[in-house]
């Protein structure tokens, strides 16, 4: 991470100290967190072909042991889905269906988060926690700062700061106290039609109990059958391989 | 296989279309992170669109029937569909989670008529058809029969031709060949309309069609309708279906 006041100076002088400095804080008390869970609600709009926004939501949790575990589960009436990466292979579970597949990943996690996504078209969503260096993560690309001050979230008193990026915007409420816990997140992609935009909420933190080994090791649940991960390239007909009998334990 | 661009049923207006989709709206991946969106923009696959209103055409065939020649009067079933249908075709194969899919699907009219369903009365603009000699009743992707007293909703039969493609029909290739597939139905573009057909071999799918049923040959999971084999894989996190001979 860089150090405050140095590297932050030199980039960042056209920008809201105040709300840069808000934001750092909250990145490195998450990078110091040698391990960590949450529980959240994501919400993202679509918009329709007659103009009407609408909004789909999951339910998810994120476990998350630096440098190289990590466990999410995604979640609705209509979809269900566990993903896994243990240091070594990301495994995704389809609990509706009850398919898994999985494949090899390098040891470092945010080559695996950008991994996921460029060789296999995985959103990850809100994994911007648990990259590495968040704080650099979140201001790469960042144009512009503002700071509305306290706002309520999810009935916590935070700091209200919004982002102009090129490509997108972004807010972000910052719990205010000791605890610097992000509370809320929106994207908005102000480029596409209708700017639909991507919220998260996030309802409770846990840093203080350590994540148990089991959580990040993928056990197929009963009757489980694996299926071939296939590459964002893939576009020929598939061959069966790779699928296996269901399993038992 | 991927559909490279939007593709439309074999009109100019098809190709217009396209192009205000690739021009009008540059892409951009909408991801839930600021790492994904940052770092995904740059390895889109396609271009997003969603078309708007007004932008689907109507098969050549049925507009051109649209009045009686000799009476100038309009034909009773295109007089039916005055209530303009629900029209949505998915776009390609773009770079986003495609696991809200699911509760897109659940949006569609066709998503609520299972088949053998019973219906006392067919919904407002249902349009006649017939296969075969047989009357059939089509509304947004659903297809009925006619019984003693009331309608069931039924398998599209093979061989309907219908005006329009169905509200969230995705597009989705055989070798040169585009398809669309929704509700478990592929249509195939013809000139006089979109023609329903038995499902092509190597194209790869969101959902299964209903009625599909897993068997297992040599070890491997399948999923078998109408004599057609359905694999699963998982792409894009989400679990996909491509016919396969197995």
């Amino acid at each position: 991470m860089p150090m405050a006041g140095t590297v932050w100076a030199q980039e960042y002088t056209n920008m809201d100290a105040g709300a840069v400095q808000v934001l750092r804080a909250a990145c490195q008390y998450l990078a110091e967190a040698p391990y960590f869970g949450i529980t959240a609600e994501i919400w993202r709009e679509h918009l329709t072909e007659d103009g009407q926004k609408v909004q789909f939501s999951r339910s998810m949790e994120m476990e998350v042991e630096r440098p190289n575990r990590f466990h999410t589960e995604i979640h609705s009436p209509h979809s269900q889905r566990g993903f896994w990466y243990d240091g070594h292979s990301l495994t995704v579970l389809d609990r509706k269906h009850n398919l898994f597949s999985a494949t090899s990943m390098p040891a470092n996690l945010d080559e695996v988060i950008d991994a996921s996504r460029d060789q296999f078209g995985i959103d990850l969503p809100m994994i911007d926690l648990a990259v590495s260096d968040p704080f650099t993560n979140a201001m790469a690309r960042v144009q512009g700062v503002r700071d509305f001050g306290m706002a309520p979230a999810l009935g916590f008193t935070c700091h209200h700061l919004a982002f102009t990026q090129d490509n997108i915007d972004w807010q972000i409420w910052i719990q205010d106290g000791p605890q610097p816990l992000i509370r809320k997140f929106v994207i908005t992609h102000k480029n596409e039609p209708g700017s639909p935009e991507f919220t998260g909420l996030i309802r409770e933190w846990n840093l203080t109990s350590r994540i148990a080994d089991s959580d990040f090791a993928f056990v197929p649940p009963d009757g489980a059958v694996k299926v071939p991960m296939r590459g964002v390239s893939a576009d020929a007909a598939l061959k069966p391989t790779g699928a296996t009998e269901p399993r038992t334990r | 296989m991927r559909q490279k661009c939007f593709d439309r049923p074999g009109r100019k207006l098809g190709l217009l279309v396209c192009a205000c989709g690739l021009i009008s709206f540059p892409a951009q991946a909408q991801w839930g992170s600021i790492r994904g969106n940052n770092h995904g923009e740059h390895e889109m696959r396609g271009a997003v669109h969603t078309p708007m209103r007004g932008e689907h055409e109507r098969s050549p065939a049925f507009e051109e029937h649209r009045v009686l020649p000799q009476t100038g009067r309009q034909v009773e079933h295109e007089r039916r569909e005055v209530e303009p249908a629900r029209r949505w075709v998915e776009g390609p194969r773009e770079a986003r989670d495609f696991d809200f899919d699911e509760d897109r699907r659940h949006g569609f009219f066709w998503s609520h008529v299972p088949r053998g369903a019973f219906y006392a009365t067919l919904p407002t603009g249902y349009l006649p058809i017939y296969v075969g000699g047989n009357p059939y009743y089509y509304y947004e992707g659903a297809y009925y029969q006619p019984e003693a007293s009331g309608y069931v909703a039924v398998t599209p039969p093979v061989g309907a031709v219908v005006p329009q493609l169905p509200p969230g029909a995705e597009p989705v290739t055989a070798g040169q060949t585009t398809y669309y597939y929704a509700g478990g139905t592929f249509y195939l573009p013809q000139s006089q309309g979109l023609v329903v057909v038995p499902p092509p071999l190597g194209v790869t799918v969101s959902s299964l069609p209903p009625g599909a049923t897993p068997v297992y040959i040599r070890g491997g999971l399948y999923y078998q309708y109408n004599g057609v084999y359905f694999m699963p894989s998982i792409q894009d996190g989400v679990t996909v279906y491509t016919t396969v001979q197995p």
